[in-house]
């Protein structure tokens, strides 16, 4: 009666159940609970787990009582627990209770400094992520027949890791403040502050059972006598202590000179790397292991990054750990088991990798390298198209299909950059035509010009030498001189065509100019009258038969034919 | 005479070696058809490293090393023998057929529709077409230039001047076309890769990032040079520097 049962439900086996269903504890009180911790462990690969449910309670009254079975569902079955038969008996009685706890101030002075808890530490000032060894201490100059802790400090703050300490508490003896104590280790924890600045250590609180001696409030003789010390009417009260909060001052890392790879790694260690195989085939994995020994927050070492190359497949490291808590420090190894799967046939590189951590002894940081790993992947024994994405189902057809056949027969080879446009055939092939058209051209221009001068001189003063030839013609018209002139018209025709026409004098002749003056357009009409116009000037010139009028009729014809002429060239 | 001779002589013993390389050529598609491709391709090898070319030659290799199934030496090959003969449907197929056969799949990303035919419009005849067809019509446009100095009607003037101006015009057109398919042959600007995986990187530098990875086979164009590191291009458009040594110039 008045005191606490604790009842734990556990379901052990991979996976973890569902639709936890507890009993009614309608006889007793829940103190505490449904308080459920879960365990987990992986061995070789296979995952194993437990799952426990925890109460305490607090029976209501006295009797026996059953607390029923528990039901969880695993696997899609249904699996319930045993019932448990609980006997609660009378305990003492109330009355004394309170009695005891009216001594209670009492018991404390009797108590006093006999009893107390502390905490000491190894070192007042660290750096961050270094360890720190937190030791609880129970100190006691009085019988303490149990104890059980109460209270464990939760230090926040701080990654801790519980260090072995005995079982049973082994007590040596220690003089404080001139008085010796008796003093046993309780708890000692590795911490690894997780942050800088002042951090506390929290308390501990613990209840213990001491004997202590009770005065009998009687004024009996008897009693009196009995109440010596030698006589110890003794009793055993539950006491509670308590130790002092502690502070800790974490430095801060120092910020300059942090090296490529740390992560937070404090102490002292050493690297090792090493591929299980220096050639395999593609799609065969390799194992690449990275194993970290040392002293130090070994398990907060993060994995080295490790920069692959894209051809290697590089799956998440597997983490063992192998620790050892011995001699208050943590030391031991943490492995990191990357596999990694080439996808091609190749030679593949893995870059070197750091590790980095802060040396706490030299105070500096420690820079690690792995050598650089070279690892030949064959072809596989799969077909490396296999893993080719992105093959369209046209290309898939085509894929099976054979390439064409070669060709042979009517083959030209020629000698390499042997081709044409840069022969010096295509050279001469393609300036000649332009050299010729421009020979020619200029050819041309100089026969024109040379020709052209005498043929457009005589062109240009035609007219002035015909007016003059038949000014002349005139006089003699006037002076009646018959022979001259006929002579002197037929010589200003003749020579205004010539000239005209740019036909030299000796080539004159009736047919020349007939062809010459069609080729040019001139009438047929006006030719016909110039050629009978000059037959009649030849004509007349020596026979003697003729008149001043039938002059005067020619001289104004060829007057008239000229100005026509003149026109119709124009 | 004597000089003529001795031409003579030069070009009969040009021929007779051609004739030579023809045999061989024979012999090593006899090779082929036996199915002894790994002699074959050593036998076209031989005749390339003699000096002699054509895009027939390039493409029995390509295939002799496709049936050896080395396909980046395949597809090195038959993009020679494209260079050579872009409209060859064989060589096309061949090549088509080889590039699936490369992991990375790469999409080529499109161009101006006005570039792709004026490229397509240059593959229409090889540079020795193009070249031939230049000469011609130089010649025509200079044959109508005289006629059209001697003409003396009009319309005859007219004729030639328009025949001049066409063949002028051609001319120019087929002079372009033989610069660029000579400039294409002469300075190639791709490479394939022959490394069986290579990584890509940023700058050129061993140490710099990664920037993707490159299987055999893949075609790339160079940009820039430093040193033994190219700055190349995908056909996707991707863009980073690798080492000369892991590819290998059509």
């Amino acid at each position: 009666m008045g005191e606490q049962i604790q009842l734990t439900f556990t379901l052990s086996g991979s996976g973890g159940g569902s639709d936890f269903r507890p009993p009614s504890f309608n006889d007793f009180l829940t103190l505490s609970g449904p308080n459920r911790s879960d365990n987990m462990q992986i061995i070789n690969g296979s995952v194993s787990s437990s799952v426990s449910y925890g109460y305490i309670l607090q029976p209501r009254a006295e009797g026996k009582f059953t607390i029923g079975p528990a039901s969880i569902k695993y696997n899609g079955r249904e699996l319930r627990s045993q019932p448990i038969l609980i006997e609660v008996t009378k305990g003492a009685p109330p009355s004394k209770q309170g009695q005891k706890q009216a001594d209670n101030t009492d018991i404390g002075k009797q108590i006093g400094d006999n009893l107390f808890l502390k905490v000491t530490v190894d070192k007042p000032r660290l750096y961050q992520g270094e360890q720190l060894t937190a030791t609880y201490k129970i100190y006691t100059r009085i019988a303490v027949m149990n104890y059980g802790i109460t209270k464990v400090p939760s230090l926040t703050g701080f990654w801790s890791e519980d260090l072995e300490v005995p079982k049973q508490l082994q007590l040596t003896t220690e003089v404080v403040g001139g008085k010796q104590y008796r003093v046993g280790i309780l708890k000692k924890v590795a911490l690894f502050p997780q942050r800088s600045g002042s951090l506390s250590i929290d308390p501990m609180e613990t209840e213990c059972v001491v004997q202590v001696q009770t005065k009998r409030r009687s004024n009996d003789f008897f009693d009196q006598f009995f109440n010596d010390p030698f006589f110890g009417n003794v009793q055993q009260v539950k006491y509670k202590v308590q130790s002092e909060p502690m502070k800790v001052a974490v430095l801060p890392l120092p910020s300059s000179g942090v090296p490529k790879g740390f992560a937070g790694a404090v102490g002292k260690f050493s690297m090792e790397a090493w591929l299980d195989k220096r050639q395999t085939k593609a799609n065969e994995p390799v194992t690449l292991r990275v194993k970290i020994s040392g002293t130090g927050n070994l398990k907060l070492l993060e994995a080295p990054a490790l920069n692959v190359p894209p051809d290697l497949e590089k799956y998440d490291p597997k983490i063992s750990d192998n620790v050892t808590k011995q001699g208050d420090r943590i030391s031991g190894s943490r492995t990191f088991e990357y596999l990694l799967i080439p996808r091609h046939p190749g030679d593949q590189k893995i870059p070197p990798f750091q590790f980095a951590y802060f040396d706490i002894e030299g105070k500096s940081y420690v820079s690690l390298s792995s050598p650089e790993f070279l690892l030949t992947v064959e072809k596989g024994t799969e077909n490396a198209t296999a893993a080719a994405s992105g093959i369209s189902k046209e290309d898939v057809k085509l894929l099976g299909e054979d390439i064409r056949f070669i060709k042979s027969g009517q083959v030209q080879l020629r000698r390499r950059g042997e081709i044409f446009p840069g022969s010096f055939v295509f050279y001469a092939a393609s300036i000649f035509p332009v050299v010729a058209f421009f020979g020619f051209f200029f050819y041309l221009k100089r026969r024109e010009k040379v020709m052209g001068n005498a043929v457009m001189l005589r062109n240009r003063r035609a007219r002035k030498v015909v007016r003059q030839r038949l000014i002349e013609a005139k006089k003699f018209l006037d002076g009646k001189k018959r022979e001259e002139f006929y002579a002197e018209a037929s010589r200003a025709l003749w020579g205004y065509i010539g000239d005209k026409l740019g036909i030299p004098p000796a080539d004159l002749s009736t047919e020349a100019v007939k062809t010459s003056l069609d080729g040019r357009g001139i009438a047929a009409e006006t030719v016909s009258k110039l050629l009978s116009t000059i037959e009649n000037c030849e004509y007349a010139r020596f026979a003697p038969s003729s008149d001043a009028g039938q002059m005067e009729t020619v001289y104004n014809e060829a007057a008239a034919l000229i100005s026509s002429i003149e026109d119709q060239l124009r | 005479m004597r000089w003529l001779k001795f031409l003579a002589m030069l070009f009969f013993l040009q021929t007779s070696f051609a004739q030579e390389a023809v045999i061989q050529f024979e012999q090593a598609n006899q090779l082929y058809r036996s199915g002894d491709y790994v002699r074959a391709a050593s036998a076209y090898e031989g005749l390339i490293s003699n000096g002699y070319e054509s895009a027939a030659l390039y493409y029995n290799l390509g295939n002799a090393y496709f049936k050896m199934d080395s396909i980046p030496a395949a597809i090195l090959q038959l993009e020679r023998a494209r260079l050579l003969s872009p409209r060859d449907e064989d060589v096309q197929y061949n090549l088509r057929l080889a590039n699936l056969r490369v992991i990375d799949k790469i999409e080529p990303i499109p161009q101006l529709f006005f570039l792709s035919w004026w490229k397509s419009f240059i593959d229409m005849f090889s540079a020795d077409g193009w070249g031939m067809m230049a000469v011609v019509s130089l010649w025509c446009a200079a044959a109508f230039g005289v006629i059209f100095m001697l003409g003396r009607t009009v319309t005859f003037q007219r004729i030639t001047f328009l025949g001049a101006v066409v063949s002028l015009m051609l001319c120019a057109l087929s002079f372009t076309g033989t610069f660029q398919r000579v400039q294409r042959e002469r300075n190639v600007q791709s490479a394939i890769v022959f490394s069986p995986s290579v990584s890509v990187k940023s700058a050129p530098d061993p140490q710099s990032t990664d920037l993707f990875i490159l299987h055999e086979g893949v075609k790339i164009e160079f940009m820039d040079a430093v040193g033994e590191w190219r700055k190349i291009r995908l056909a996707d458009g991707k863009v980073g520097w690798l080492s000369v040594e892991d590819v290998r110039v059509i």
